[in-house]
């Protein structure tokens, strides 16, 4: 099989009648051509999902499982495998192979640094989640490091992640920070899990997962706690222009930069300051501030891992088109059952339901 | 020629903008946009050639608009990290340089 040969389609799902209003305003930016995609994607919507996901029982049981190292997850191999595009912008990439799953270790730091990422996501997924890889089948992780030239930016392409190496100056390759590593390839377990959107509210809850399980896989690797945690996104791959800046600040949206290139950061912590615009697919790296600080206030007050189980159970009941509103009754729902498995400590349903209020949720 | 040019999102969301009449640039600068419109192809291009079948779902992706105005030709177009040919990816990513440099001017 083709690593390299995208092995799913985009989902085609529902985007609520709020939500094309704004698209209809958003045709003169520069997103016009993924809105109108979305929009007439709308109209293949299915709101059956949204029904059946809603009525979804968790199997906590199985996570308890998980939690003690007792389920045994489905066959495959979940490798890795990690492409160097030697700065080409080419697409599909014929690149090649730089290290497969238990090769050594290469000159390439990036090749190196991605491999290591890569398992320590593959390693908490499987042993505290009981997740097999992305699509819990074994999917193997695929790997493009050294894209284009200078290229400032990492994404998930649907099947595959993608990181360029900065330009030295403003950011460094996207491939020094983990958490970008785990980011990138949360992006997949979501497409396989609620399916979010990336557009609105959706997308920045879809953006928010990212966030979280970066922040989370990214402890796991320092061997931080919550309380000693620099809950930022991307502080690591700020170049020397910028260092000391991130891109994201979960313990406080909007402080994480204010600089000549990037501006102020634009994440609201509250609902009361909720990004309207169209840019940024109607703000999904904005508006994602209000539930990561939701997910930082819970940790702070359960753990981290603990938070982290209730999150990715929540993503295991939401829908493409979910909104903040179903977000936040689904992670106190699921904080309520992990309380009554016994997983997480009794009062977290509290706690998730002041969290939320602190944002106003 | 005009260049118009704008970009957003992408993992760190860098909101970039560019206008440029190559005429007023520096010979260097002018000539290897020049160059760089020349090798993409770009104004043969039309929004309908480019593929629409990975502009949602993908994550983290850059969106790109790009008008360029030269005489009586005019183009305008919307690309993102996916669907942008790979032609036109060294003149996205040199127009991002000069948007970045122009921030760093100011």
């Amino acid at each position: 099989m083709n690593p390299h040969k995208s092995q799913y389609a985009c989902f085609c799902t529902f985007i609520p009648p709020h939500v094309l209003e704004h698209m209809a305003k958003a045709s003169d930016e520069v997103v016009r051509d993924s809105v109108r995609e979305a929009a007439r994607l709308s109209m293949m919507q299915d709101n059956q999902i949204r029904t059946n996901r809603a009525s979804q029982v968790i199997d906590v049981s199985a996570l308890a499982g998980a939690q003690q190292g007792i389920m045994a997850p489905p066959a495959g191999t979940a490798g890795r495998e990690v492409f160097n595009c030697g700065h080409q912008w080419g697409s599909p990439p014929p690149y090649m192979l730089a290290r497969g799953e238990g090769d050594p270790v290469t000159a390439d730091d990036a090749v190196n640094a991605t491999y290591d990422a890569g398992g320590a996501v593959r390693d908490y997924y499987r042993n505290k989640l009981g997740r097999n890889s992305i699509d819990n089948l074994g999917l193997n992780q695929v790997h493009n490091v050294h894209f284009g030239e200078n290229y400032m930016n990492a994404f998930w392409d649907g099947s595959q992640m993608t990181y360029g190496d900065g330009d030295g100056m403003v950011f460094v390759s996207f491939t020094r920070d983990p958490d970008v590593v785990a980011h990138e390839l949360t992006h997949g377990v979501t497409q396989h899990t609620a399916g979010l959107i990336y557009f609105g509210q959706s997308g920045a809850l879809n953006e928010s997962t990212s966030d979280v399980f970066g922040t989370v896989i990214q402890q796991s690797i320092d061997g931080t706690t919550a309380d000693d945690a620099d809950w930022l996104i991307g502080n690591d791959i700020m170049g020397p222009e910028l260092f000391g800046e991130a891109l994201r600040s979960m313990k406080a949206p909007g402080t994480a930069y204010d600089n000549y290139i990037m501006g102020k950061d634009p994440q609201p912590d509250h609902m009361t300051r909720y990004y309207y615009g169209a840019n940024d697919n109607q703000g999904v790296h904005i508006n994602s501030g209000i539930p990561n600080r939701v997910f930082y206030l819970v940790a702070m007050d359960i753990g981290t891992d603990k938070a982290a189980l209730i999150w990715y159970s929540t993503l295991q009941r939401l829908w493409p088109n979910a909104l903040f509103g179903d977000f936040a009754y689904m992670v106190a729902d699921s904080a309520r059952l992990l309380t009554k498995n016994k997983q997480v400590p009794v009062g977290t349903t509290q706690t998730v339901r002041l969290a939320l209020r602190e944002v106003g949720l | 020629m005009q260049i118009d040019f704008a970009s957003s999102g992408g993992f760190a969301n860098l909101q970039l903008d560019y206008r440029a009449e190559t005429n007023t640039l520096p010979e260097e600068q002018a000539n290897e946009l020049e160059r760089l419109v020349e090798s993409s192809g770009i104004l043969d291009l039309e929004q309908n050639d480019l593929t629409s079948e990975a502009t949602v779902g993908r994550t983290d992706v850059i969106s790109y608009r790009l008008s360029l105005s030269e005489g009586a030709r005019q183009t305008t177009l919307w690309f993102n990290d996916i669907t942008a040919p790979a032609a036109v990816r060294p003149l996205l990513a040199f127009l991002r340089k000069l948007a970045l440099e122009q921030k760093k001017g100011r």
